[in-house]
């Protein structure tokens, strides 16, 4: 079940930047073009291609290198479905340089925001439980 | 709460009685603890046995089938099995950290994230030690969040 829920966050984080991206996109390379739906459904499986890797990360413990080793391929995944999808659903070209260039700063871009947001709320969860515990072993103490 | 001590007649085991409308958490929590204060682990160490305080022990810890304890410095071999240890200390400051570790949440000095959900905690002795993604939210329900 949490490993439902993290999926599921996870997959939010990623439609809510993947849409932003596809929105800085458009603007700064085609910003005349008229698109059809069918692109909604495009980014919701981009999305989700790459966001189903986060269930792959092992409940169990594994070393920090293991974990490491996870994340690179998590990150190789991403931009292996993003400009594999890209290409296949035309979003850019190929043969343009700009283009390629673009989508690789939004990829890393999206990865690396994604990344310090899901840090930025474990630093969190951590400091609410280092609270509750110093409170605990106060009071056991007392 | 009222606490009354009896005099107990020659011949008689002590007892202790609890006289309350509902056993709630705190109250399963109290009884462990004074049941933890008689009872003690057996570990070995080097064909020399020893009676531990629970309260003493910062983690057990399973490798290859062997359970160890951990006190501040030493380690000792237990005979009982991770599970039979979660069984005996449920209810009270310890609590699984992942498939082979269970914690004494007494004796963590603090908690950092670690990768991939994962956190680290930093014991009172030094040592660190991980808590799997698996176990994160039966540490947050123990610490009430």
């Amino acid at each position: 079940m949490n490993r439902i829920k993290s999926f599921l966050h996870c997959y939010v984080c990623v439609m809510s930047c993947v849409t932003l991206a596809t929105a800085v996109f458009i603007t700064v390379f085609m910003p005349e073009v008229v698109l059809g739906v069918e692109l909604l459904w495009q980014m919701m499986l981009v999305s989700f291609l790459c966001s189903i890797f986060s269930l792959f990360y092992p409940g169990k413990t594994v070393s920090k290198k293991k974990m490491a080793l996870l994340i690179a391929l998590h990150y190789v995944e991403v931009h292996g479905v993003v400009l594999g999808f890209g290409f296949l659903f035309s979003w850019f070209s190929i043969e343009y340089l700009p283009h390629v260039i673009g989508m690789l700063i939004l990829i890393n871009g999206i990865f690396l925001l994604i990344s310090a947001v899901e840090w930025n709320r474990e630093k969190e969860i951590a400091r609410q439980m280092n609270r509750r515990l110093a409170e605990y072993q106060k009071s056991v103490v007392q | 709460m009222k606490i009354t001590i009896m005099d107990c007649p020659e011949g008689e085991e002590d007892e202790i009685i609890i006289k309350c409308r509902q056993v709630d958490e705190q109250m399963l929590k109290m009884i462990h603890t004074m049941k933890m204060g008689r009872e003690k682990i057996i570990g070995t160490k080097d064909g020399s046995i020893m009676q531990i305080d629970p309260g003493q022990i910062y983690y057990f810890e399973a490798v290859d089938n062997r359970v160890f304890l951990y006190l501040q410095k030493e380690v000792y071999e237990t005979k009982y099995k991770l599970y039979e240890l979660e069984e005996r200390f449920r209810g009270t400051d310890f609590f699984r950290a992942s498939k082979s570790v269970i914690l004494n949440l007494s004796k963590i000095k603090n908690l950092t994230p670690a990768l991939g959900g994962r956190f680290e905690a930093a014991m009172k002795n030094g040592e660190k030690v991980l808590i799997s993604r698996q176990y994160v939210p039966i540490l947050k329900e123990k610490l009430g969040l």
